[in-house]
C-alpha cells in the first residue's frame, strides 16, 4: 500500500458511481473538494460500476465480477468514499454476500467493504478534522440561507442507517435548515430498472414524493442519492413544477458551477 | 402448479390501476393510516424489537422442525376426537372437503376467511357440486357477490365503494325494503339480516386457521366480525382448511404471535375475537385439512423464510407499489410484497416473474414484518432464478450482460460513457432531455432527465490531472 | 405412499438438505408483552376503549337488578337468554324467554358469567364445553358478561397457565377471547359495530 501523503489524514479513494460519472460530474468534484478540505489525500483510480444493477436484476455472476474489479481498483487506498447510499450499501452489505465465506475473493471484497463509506457518513463520523469548512457564497448555486427538502434514499436509510449524518452536516451550515414534512419512510419510486420497466407505477409513486416536496415550500430539494434526485426533479420538471435540486455533496461544498 | 393466476398481466394491469381514481382514494388512506396505527400499537409493548425477535425465532424454529410439530398436532387432534386430512395440492384439498360435505349431505356451507381456500378455489368446487357456499366475512361476501377476487388479504373489498356495495345488495338480496340501503349502517344491517339465516342453517362450517397449536391440537381463529366463530360453532361439522406451515408449538407461542398479529395488521392489541377451538361439538365432527400446495417445496430452499408469514398484511400496507396499484393488479390470491414472493412459488416463475421485478427494493416491508422475513432478499433471489433460467426479458438480459462486459475493459468503459454523456448533452435543451431511447424510454413517458455536462467525471478529472 | 407420507418425506429431506440439526427441544420461551401497573384498571380502561361498557358491582346479589336496569336503559324489550353460569336467573320474572326463533330474528340479549378477564387487551374470556353453545354470545344483539374482579388475569401467559390447570388433558371445545362489540371496517372507517355479532357488550364487574 502506497504511503499517504505526509500530513494527510489518509488516502481516500473516490468511488464516483456511474450515475454521477455520466450525469452529474460536479457532484464528484464537490466530493473531492470536501474530502480534501477534511484533510485527506484524494485518489480517483480508473473505475467502473459497483454492479448494483446486475446484482439486483439477477445477474449475480456479472455483479461478482464487477465487485472483484472494484476491490482491485481500490486496493491502494485507506478509505473508499461513495456519494451514493445505494452504491455504498451494495459494496458494504452485498459484496461479501457474493462470494463464499473463506474464499480469497471474499477476503478481497470484504477488505473493500470494511473501508467503504457513504460520503456523509464519512464526513460526519470518520473524517478526523473539524466539520466541513464553509465559505458562505452569495451566488445562486449555493444553498446558504435556505430551507432544504431532504430526501433519504431507501438503501442508505435502511441498509446503512444513514439519516442523522446528512442532516447534522447540512444544519451546521449557516442559515440552512432541513424542512419538516418529508417522509423518510416513503420511497420516491426510482428503484433502478423499476422506473423504466414499470414507468406508470414509478410515476405514481414519484408524484406522492413530489407532493411532499412541494408542500415543504423548500428552496431546494437535496438527496444523497443521485438516482432518487434525478427521479424526483425529472418528474417535477415534467409536471411543470420545477424545483432546484442538488446533491448533498454540492450543498456542502457550496461552490459555483462545478469547476475549480 | 398449485395456483392459477394472471400475474403475467401485471404490467398492463398496474398501468391501468394507477389511473383508476376509484382505487386511489382507499389505497391512499390505507397508506396513510396503517403505518401510523401500527407504530402506535407497537409502542405499547415493553420492547417491540425484542417481541419481533422472539416471534421470528418461533416461526424459524417451527419451520425447521415442521414434521415434529405437525405430528404432535395431528396426535392431539385425534386424541381430542377430531380427524386430520392431508392434501398435497389444490385438487386434493377440494376433494377432501367435498367428500366430507357429501357424507354430511350438505346443501349449504358457511365459509370464513381462508386464503388457502382461495388458492384452491374451493368455493367454485363446492358450487360445481351443487353446494351453496356463503362467504361470511363481509368483505369476502361483497367480492363474492361481485364475482371478483379479493384485493387485500385482510380487507378483501378495499377497492369497492359504498355505492357499489349498494348495487350488489340490490341485485342479489331479494327482500322488502323501504328504500335502497345507502349508508354503511344500512348496508351492515342488511348484510347482517341476510347472512343470519345462512349462519344458522348451514350444514357445514368451513374455516381457515390463523394458527394451529401442536401441544393441544387446537386451532386459533382471529376476526373482528365474529363471522368465523359463527361458522365454527353453529354447524355440527367444522372443517378447518389451512396450510401446513401454520402450526406453532405451544399456547405461549401463539400468544406471542397474536400480540404482533393484530398490531401489525390493524393497530389493535388483539382483534375483536380471538378464539381457540379444540375438537368437535358434542355429536359433531371436527376435521382439519392440512394443505401443502407448494409449501414443503419451499423448505430447504432460499425461500424457506417466507413460510414464517402470519398473514398480517403489514407489508402490503407499507408498500409503495401496492399502495399505487392495489391487489387485483397482481393477478394472484396473494398480493403486495408477500404475494410477490409466494406467487412464483405457488404458480411458477414463468407466469409470475413480473411480481418480484415490480419492486423498488425500498425495504420497508422487511422493516415492518413481525417475523423478520427478508422480503427484498427473497425478491432478488427470484430475479436471480429468473436470470439463470433465461426468463428475463431479452432487452434487459442483453443490457445487463453488456454492462458487465463493458465494465471489464476500463478504457472502453470510460470511452463508452464519455460518448454517451456527450450524446445526451447534445440532445438536451437547457440541460433537459424529454425523450430517452430504447429500454430507457419508459423514463421519458412521464419524466424529464437533467444532463448537466458534456463530459464524464472521469474524463474531466483526468484532463485536470494532466494539466501542468 | 400417501399424501401425508410424501409431505413428510419432503419436509425431512428439506431439513437434511439445509444441514440444520434436528433439535425440537428449545430453551424456555421468553415472551415480550406490555408493562402496566394495575391489571383491573388496565382491563376496565381497555374494555371501554374498545366500546364495551363496564359497570362495577360490589356484590353478586346485585347482578340480576343490574341486568334489568341495563336492558331498560338500552330500551331493550326482547328476550334474554342466560348461559349456564346464570341459569338461575332464567326462572326470574321480567325476563322474556328466548327461543330458537329469537336467534334467527336477531332479537336476543345473552347474559352469562365469563371464565376470566384478560387485562392486557381489555377482553373477556368465555369457555364452552363440547355440549355448550358458544354461538349465543355471537348471535345476540346484546352480550352481557358477568366477571369477578378476582378472575381478571394479567396477560395471555397467565391465561394459558390457568387453562392448563383447569382443563388438564383436554381443552374446552371453545375458548373465546372477546374485546367489545363485533365490528367491521369493510364498509369504511371508522369501523361499524354490530357486524354479525353483538353491537353492545356490557361487562358487570363484581367485587368478590
Amino acid at each position: 500500500m502506497k504511503d499517504a501523503k505526509q500530513g494527510s489524514a489518509g488516502r481516500a479513494g473516490l468511488f464516483v458511481t456511474c450515475l454521477v460519472d455520466t450525469l452529474r460530474p460536479k457532484v464528484g468534484f464537490a466530493a473531492v473538494e470536501l474530502l480534501e478540505s477534511a484533510g485527506y489525500e484524494v485518489v480517483v483510480p480508473s473505475q467502473g460500476c459497483c454492479g448494483q444493477l446486475n446484482y439486483n436484476n439477477g445477474d449475480t455472476r456479472g455483479a461478482a465480477e464487477m465487485a472483484l474489479k472494484a476491490a482491485r481498483d481500490f486496493a491502494e487506498v485507506d478509505y473508499v468514499v461513495v456519494p451514493s447510499g445505494s452504491c455504498a450499501a451494495t459494496i458494504v452489505k452485498h459484496y461479501p454476500e457474493m462470494f463464499p465465506s473463506g474464499s480469497a475473493e471474499h477476503a478481497e471484497v470484504l477488505s473493500l467493504a470494511n473501508k467503504t463509506y457513504e460520503l456523509t457518513v464519512f464526513l460526519h463520523e470518520i473524517a478526523a478534522s473539524a466539520p466541513v469548512e464553509v465559505t458562505p457564497q452569495e451566488d445562486s448555486d449555493s444553498a446558504g440561507g435556505s430551507t432544504l427538502a431532504y430526501h433519504d434514499g431507501c438503501s442508505g436509510l435502511r441498509e446503512l442507517g444513514i439519516f442523522h449524518q446528512p442532516r447534522a452536516l447540512l444544519e451546521s451550515l449557516p442559515g440552512v435548515a432541513v424542512a419538516e414534512g418529508m417522509n423518510p419512510e416513503t420511497c420516491c419510486g426510482f428503484g433502478g430498472t423499476f422506473c423504466v420497466r414499470y414507468p406508470e407505477v414509478s410515476a405514481n409513486i414519484a408524484d406522492k414524493k413530489c407532493a411532499e416536496v412541494i408542500a415543504t415550500e423548500a428552496d431546494c430539494l437535496v438527496s444523497g442519492d443521485l438516482g432518487c434526485l434525478l427521479n424526483i426533479e425529472g418528474r417535477l420538471n415534467r409536471r411543470g413544477e420545477p424545483v432546484k435540486a442538488l446533491h448533498v455533496a454540492e450543498v456542502l461544498a457550496a461552490k459555483k458551477g462545478g469547476s475549480r | 402448479m398449485g395456483m392459477d393466476c394472471s400475474s403475467d398481466r401485471f404490467s398492463d394491469n398496474s398501468a391501468a390501476a394507477v389511473n383508476d381514481p376509484k382505487l386511489s382514494k382507499p389505497l391512499n388512506e390505507m397508506a396513510k393510516i396503517m403505518p401510523f396505527i401500527r407504530d402506535e400499537s407497537l409502542g405499547q409493548l415493553s420492547d417491540s424489537a425484542a417481541a419481533v425477535d422472539v416471534s421470528a425465532n418461533i416461526r424459524a424454529h417451527t419451520l425447521a422442525h415442521l414434521d415434529f410439530y405437525l405430528e404432535q398436532f395431528e396426535r392431539n387432534v385425534i386424541a381430542g376426537g377430531g380427524v386430520v386430512h392431508w392434501a398435497e395440492d389444490a385438487a386434493g384439498a377440494n376433494e377432501i372437503v367435498l367428500q366430507i360435505c357429501r357424507e354430511k349431505q350438505a346443501r349449504l356451507v358457511t365459509k370464513s376467511k381462508s386464503m388457502v381456500t382461495e388458492e384452491t378455489e374451493l368455493a367454485a368446487a363446492l358450487e360445481n357440486a351443487g353446494i351453496r357456499a356463503v362467504e361470511t366475512d363481509l368483505g369476502e361476501y361483497i367480492v363474492q357477490l361481485r364475482k371478483e377476487k379479493p384485493s387485500h388479504i385482510l380487507a378483501p373489498a378495499l377497492h369497492v365503494s359504498l355505492d357499489e356495495v349498494t348495487d350488489a345488495f340490490l341485485e342479489h338480496h331479494k327482500i322488502e325494503r323501504d328504500g335502497p340501503p345507502e349508508t354503511a349502517d344500512e348496508l351492515l344491517a342488511e348484510a347482517r339480516q341476510i347472512l343470519r339465516s345462512d349462519f344458522i342453517n348451514a350444514d357445514v362450517g368451513i374455516t381457515g386457521a390463523n394458527f394451529l397449536i401442536a401441544e393441544s391440537g387446537g386451532m386459533v381463529l382471529v376476526t373482528n366480525e365474529g363471522n368465523a366463530d359463527l361458522t365454527a360453532c353453529i354447524p355440527d361439522t367444522q372443517i378447518v382448511v389451512t396450510g401446513i406451515e401454520k402450526v406453532v408449538p405451544t399456547f405461549e407461542d401463539a400468544g406471542q404471535l397474536l400480540r404482533l398479529l393484530a398490531r401489525s395488521a390493524i393497530g389493535q392489541r388483539l382483534s375483536n375475537y380471538t378464539s381457540l377451538y379444540h375438537g368437535p361439538k358434542q355429536g359433531g365432527e371436527f376435521h382439519v385439512v392440512l394443505v401443502d400446495n407448494g409449501r414443503s417445496s419451499m423448505l430447504g430452499t432460499d425461500y424457506q423464510d417466507m413460510l414464517r408469514c402470519i398473514r398480517c398484511s403489514a407489508c402490503l400496507n407499507h408498500c409503495p407499489v401496492y399502495s399505487a396499484v392495489g391487489g387485483h393488479a397482481y393477478g394472484s390470491v396473494y398480493s403486495g410484497p408477500m404475494g410477490a414472493v409466494y406467487t412464483p412459488a405457488f404458480a411458477g416463475l414463468a407466469v409470475a416473474k413480473d411480481l418480484p421485478n415490480a419492486s423498488t427494493f425500498c425495504g420497508r416491508c422487511a422493516d415492518v414484518c413481525p417475523v423478520k422475513i427478508p422480503i427484498p432478499k427473497l425478491l432478488r433471489y427470484w430475479r436471480r432464478d429468473e436470470f439463470s433460467r433465461h426468463l428475463t426479458a431479452k432487452p434487459y438480459r442483453f443490457g445487463l450482460r453488456c454492462w458487465a462486459w463493458l465494465n471489464r475493459y476500463p478504457v472502453l468503459y470510460r470511452k463508452g460513457l464519455s460518448m454517451l454523456t456527450r450524446w445526451l448533452s447534445r440532445r438536451a435543451v437547457n440541460g433537459w432531455l424529454k425523450r430517452l431511447p430504447g429500454v430507457a424510454g419508459g423514463w421519458s413517458d412521464s419524466k424529464d432527465l437533467f444532463v448537466s455536462e458534456d463530459k464524464t467525471f472521469q474524463q474531466q478529472y483526468r484532463e485536470r490531472q494532466s494539466k501542468p | 405412499m400417501s399424501a401425508r407420507d410424501r409431505i413428510f418425506s419432503r419436509i425431512k429431506a428439506a431439513r437434511e438438505h439445509s444441514g440444520v440439526a434436528y433439535a425440537p427441544q428449545r430453551d424456555a420461551l421468553e415472551t415480550v408483552g406490555e408493562d402496566f401497573e394495575n391489571p383491573v384498571r388496565q382491563f376496565v380502561e381497555l374494555a371501554k376503549e374498545n366500546d364495551a361498557t363496564v359497570e362495577e358491582l360490589t356484590s353478586g346479589d346485585l347482578i340480576e337488578d343490574a341486568i334489568r336496569e341495563y336492558l331498560d336503559r338500552a330500551d331493550y324489550q326482547g328476550a334474554v337468554m342466560f348461559g349456564d353460569g346464570l341459569h338461575q336467573l332464567s326462572a326470574q320474572p321480567g325476563f322474556a324467554a328466548a327461543s330458537s326463533a329469537t336467534l334467527v330474528n336477531d332479537g336476543m340479549a345473552y347474559a352469562d358469567t365469563a371464565y376470566a378477564g384478560l387485562a392486557e387487551a381489555g377482553a373477556i374470556v368465555t369457555l364452552s364445553p363440547a355440549e355448550g353453545k358458544p354461538e349465543y354470545a355471537f348471535l345476540a344483539r346484546i352480550h352481557i358478561a358477568v366477571l369477578s374482579k378476582s378472575l381478571i388475569l394479567r396477560d395471555m401467559e397467565t391465561l394459558w397457565t390457568r387453562l392448563r390447570k383447569d382443563s388438564p388433558g383436554q381443552m374446552p371445545r371453545a375458548i373465546n377471547v372477546i374485546v367489545g362489540p363485533s365490528r367491521t371496517a369493510d364498509l369504511g372507517v371508522p369501523a361499524k359495530l354490530g357486524a354479525h355479532g353483538p353491537s353492545a357488550v356490557h361487562i358487570l364487574l363484581v367485587d368478590e
